[in-house]
């Protein structure tokens, strides 16, 4: 009867464990993060996905998958990920050329976005470096000021 | 007690027979038809003729030529674009390698995707692209060639782009995502909205209908 009630606990915490997954998987972005910070990572996280949705869904698809050898993935991307920040300079200006991602090359102009604020950049860099199983952090706006001051 | 259980189940017997009704209707034939004269022993004859799709000579990716006269046989799906387009052709390949997936390895189905920007979209370009889409098959062509014959194409034939309103544009064309299926005697069967993933989906269904149709009419 004791080794029921043990089985019992055992398999409903498994269970307990397994439906937090979910919450827990978007939540695994924001550990360590003090409650101010995860704050506003929540809030550009938000904006970030709408504006990804409306600028970048597009050719990299609402999943980050990309097309083919087309237009490239960003989940799990490995060009992105080495340093999300410079993501930047070709968002706000544009890309030509040859480019290697995942160890597929790529060679489809990426279309500039002046238009875009720094504090909107910052945002969609946030969301798409955190999306998809990547995780890097806030990516603020004023960081991304710095970044755009130095583009090549 | 029996009008509780008759009256549901008439109902139900109707609405099941409604679909049947539904499901078996053909697709509609698109265009204005013509009616053309014949002198038949001596007696004048006047023919219904649908619209078609007009004889065309281009080129695929794989440098094969492509006229209406490859496609013996086969239903198409049709779709205007060109390799340098961000705006709605992301999407429409998207979309269109839905439709190659699913009936890549069937010979009674081809894909035609005529580029309105024939001079930069050359057979390197095109081969470059289909290569990038993942397209290995011949079920999908990717056509360049002479640019009137295609806006011709595209104006008239398939009728789903229209000159832009400025004359002096030398791209003078309002590119739409539009999907045209066409069937085995050319005529156009369905036009669909390849941007949006519901109208694919209804086009796929409309593609089993048609082939369902064409086979029927071979037996």
């Amino acid at each position: 009867m004791y080794n029921k009630l043990i089985l019992f606990c055992l398999v409903s915490s498994l269970f307990l464990a397994s439906c937090g997954g979910a919450t827990e998987g978007q939540n695994r972005i924001y550990e360590g993060m003090d409650s101010k910070t995860e704050m506003k990572m929540r809030q550009y996280m938000k904006a970030g996905e709408k504006l990804y949705i409306k600028h970048c869904a597009n050719c990299h698809q609402p999943d980050g998958t990309g097309l083919g050898a087309l237009y490239p993935p960003l989940a799990t991307a490995d060009y992105l990920m080495k340093d999300p920040r410079a993501a930047a300079c070709i968002i706000k200006n544009g890309q030509n050329g040859e480019i290697y991602v995942n160890g597929i090359q790529y060679n489809q102009a990426m279309p500039p976005h002046k238009d875009l604020s720094n504090l909107e950049i910052a945002e969609i860099i946030t969301y798409i470096s955190n999306s998809w199983t990547n995780k890097s952090g806030l990516h603020s706006a004023s960081e991304i000021e710095k970044t755009l001051q130095n583009c090549k | 007690m029996i009008k509780n259980v008759l009256i549901p189940v008439l109902l139900v017997l109707l609405a099941m027979a409604c679909n049947e009704v539904a499901e078996q209707q053909q697709l509609p034939v698109w265009g204005n038809p013509q009616v053309k004269e014949r002198i038949v022993n001596g007696e004048t004859v006047y023919d219904t003729v649908p619209h078609t799709i007009s004889y065309f000579r281009l080129l695929d990716q794989d440098s094969t030529i492509i006229t209406p006269e490859s496609l013996e046989g086969k239903i198409h799906v049709a779709d205007f674009f060109f390799t340098s387009c961000i705006s709605i052709c992301p999407i429409m390949s998207k979309q269109m390698k839905r439709v190659y997936e699913k009936y890549q390895s069937q010979d009674s189905l081809a894909i035609v995707s005529f580029s309105i920007d024939p001079e930069y979209d050359n057979v390197a370009v095109l081969s470059d692209h289909a290569s990038r889409l993942g397209v290995t098959s011949n079920t999908w062509h990717f056509l360049t060639g002479d640019k009137d014959e295609i806006y011709d194409l595209a104006f008239n034939s398939y009728m789903t782009q229209r000159p832009a309103d400025d004359p002096n544009d030398e791209n003078n064309i309002l590119h739409s995502g539009a999907f045209i299926l066409v069937d085995t005697q050319k005529r156009i069967r369905g036009v669909y909205d390849g941007t949006i993933a519901d109208q694919v989906d209804l086009l796929m269904k409309d593609i089993d209908k048609l082939l369902k149709e064409e086979n029927a009419n071979v037996q």
